[in-house]
């Protein structure tokens, strides 16, 4: 992973909250929160759509259970902030496994069409646990931070040997190339069941931290979440692979709606334009960030990249 | 003891390491392979040639055929075995595993040498893909960069080993997707159109290749068009025509027969 680019990309998610607080901006926490959340939720993207190519439309849903979650176990069962928290992961390993294992052998139309039906199911996860108007749970800085904080690194250090293992690299290659990496011995499967547990663990996470408070919690609408996965699925696109792609892809969201909802609480309008601008520029430019009017740059794939019968003209 | 061993080995019908039964595959609504039966035998290399194989509005059957084996396509009906073993229902990436590789017409992978590729494609063959899904370190054993070095210097590439592999053309870029696959551990090689676009010289040095590699306890089928080439090196062939099988015999046999002779040629023998 080139460190460069990535800090490049990471240095408004860290400054943007810094020059908030150093104005002494009353909704610099909530910024910070939210910056935080994103970023995670920039990573789940990553792994799930662009190193997995999973048609995964569901991250914001993951996200929504998060968020619903955090109310119910900090309210209803009185649970430290920190200890909720560091616990949703559990929940998005969970559901993760569960999304793997119903679309494994589906046809991608209707394991898109199985994922749409979940993501609006858990988007309305949070309008159940929440009241509107009511403030998020506040994290409290004493000894329990470290569990949601160790929680954090594990699975960023988990993301991170992922996304730099052989297997994805070989992957990544046999993508590039237009090969079929299981022609050569890669077991899509299992790369797919681990980045998608991993991705939806930590999309569950970003959900939780976006739910803290002690703002308003944002978010409580269903159609937040199926914006926010329209978005996410965007920003996965738009990486290609690329940590610091994803987080540039990602900025729009975090410089359009919450630098303004601190203003105003156009939130919903902000987040729903934001993920069609990341939709439209997915749709210009490709995964690998090439302009799509422009022709693909020839790669020297074989044609391993045409042997499978169903996709290819009949030549031999 | 020995009796026994005698006696089991003397029961058990010789069976080819690869073995098709009955095999259907209708892809689109087209029969591409029409019960076809066939094997392939370890130390044996097969030839495999199509009637008319231009015309791509009349596929002969061996794009089908290859997908069979390498498990990127599953038949409609039929039983596919491999080495005893029920394959039918398998995916590539389990095939592999078990020894079935393929190289295709041109190279493989395009990042780092030709050295890297081979570890790298070692690597998936010789550890359970989770651990090197979360393993960002997982590296080959020195016995396994023993046995790179030894491919390539079987392969005749061991001056290309630091070469990028974008940067091979040619000759040198089939042997080194062949040393790729010989670096999965094969039992079952699979060449796809190896002899096309080469020059005489290179295309006997691949073919020499090939015999000694046969050697090695490997089942070879080549699928090619140069039958010159196929007719010197492979023990028999098979000739498909639009998904059925119509020969299986030795070179020899199918240059004899006029029949054939004359749907591969359109010339009389």
């Amino acid at each position: 992973m080139r460190m460069a680019p990535l800090l490049t990309a990471l240095a408004p998610f860290l400054l943007l909250p810094a020059l908030l607080a150093g104005l002494g901006h009353p909704a610099a926490p909530a910024f910070a929160g939210y910056a935080a959340g994103l970023f995670l939720l920039a990573v789940a993207a990553l792994l799930a759509i662009g190193i997995a190519r999973l048609p995964v439309f569901c991250l914001g849903g993951f996200a929504a259970a998060g968020a619903g979650l955090m109310p119910l176990l900090t309210l209803d069962l009185e649970w430290p902030t920190a200890a909720a928290l560091a616990v949703t992961p559990l929940l998005g390993a969970g559901l993760g496994g569960l999304v793997r294992l119903s679309i494994r052998g589906l046809d991608a139309v209707v394991a898109a069409a199985l994922l749409l039906a979940l993501l609006l199911g858990l988007a309305s996860l949070p309008a159940m646990t929440t009241e509107p108007g009511q403030t998020g749970p506040a994290l409290d800085l004493d000894g329990w931070l470290l569990l949601p904080l160790g929680v954090t690194a594990a699975l960023l250090l988990a993301a991170r040997r992922f996304a730099d293992s052989v297997i994805v690299r070989l992957h990544e290659a046999a993508v590039l190339a237009r090969l079929p990496a299981d022609g050569i011995g890669l077991e899509l499967g299992t790369l797919r069941a681990v980045a998608l547990v991993l991705a939806a663990s930590i999309a569950t996470l970003g959900g939780g931290v976006l739910a803290l408070g002690p703002a308003t919690m944002v978010g409580i609408d269903p159609a937040d979440w199926v914006a926010l996965s329209l978005a996410l699925f965007a920003i996965g696109r738009l990486g290609g692979g690329r940590l610091g792609a994803a987080l540039l892809a990602a900025l729009p969201l975090a410089l359009l709606p919450k630098l303004t909802v601190a203003l105003a609480p156009q939130f919903v309008d902000l987040t729903l334009a934001a993920a069609l601008v990341a939709i439209v520029l997915q749709l210009l430019v490709r995964a690998d960030g090439s302009p799509a009017w422009q022709p693909p740059a020839p790669t020297l794939g074989g044609s391993l990249g045409q042997s499978r019968l169903g996709e290819q003209r009949w030549a031999e | 003891m020995g009796r026994m061993t005698t006696d089991l080995v003397l029961d058990q019908p010789l069976r080819p390491l690869m073995e098709l039964v009955a095999v259907s595959l209708v892809v689109r609504g087209t029969v591409a392979i029409d019960r076809v039966g066939c094997g392939f035998d370890a130390t044996s290399i097969t030839g495999v040639i199509g009637l008319d194989p231009d015309d791509n509005e009349r596929p002969t059957g061996r794009a089908a055929l290859r997908d069979l084996v390498t498990g990127h396509a599953l038949p409609n009906s039929g039983t596919l075995r491999f080495g005893g073993l029920r394959i039918d229902r398998l995916g590539p990436s389990a095939r592999v595993r078990l020894g079935i590789l393929a190289m295709r017409r041109r190279q493989l992978l395009t990042t780092g040498s030709v050295r890297d590729m081979l570890l790298a494609a070692r690597l998936l063959v010789s550890r359970p893909t989770l651990r090197l899904v979360l393993d960002s370190g997982a590296r080959s054993s020195e016995e396994d960069a023993r046995d790179i070095d030894a491919i390539l210097d079987f392969v005749e590439i061991d001056g290309l080993a630091e070469r990028p592999v974008a940067s091979l053309g040619g000759l040198e870029a089939r042997l080194a997707e062949l040393a790729r696959c010989l670096a999965q551990r094969p039992r079952l090689l699979l060449l796809e159109h190896p002899f096309a676009r080469l020059g005489a010289a290179d295309r006997e040095q691949l073919a020499r290749l090939l015999v000694r590699l046969r050697k090695a306890a490997l089942a070879i089928v080549v699928i090619d068009d140069d039958l010159a080439t196929l007719g010197r090196v492979a023990d028999r062939c098979l000739v498909f025509d639009r998904g059925r099988l119509i020969a299986d015999a030795t070179p020899a046999a199918i240059g004899a027969s006029s029949r054939v002779y004359r749907l591969l040629t359109g010339s009389e023998l």
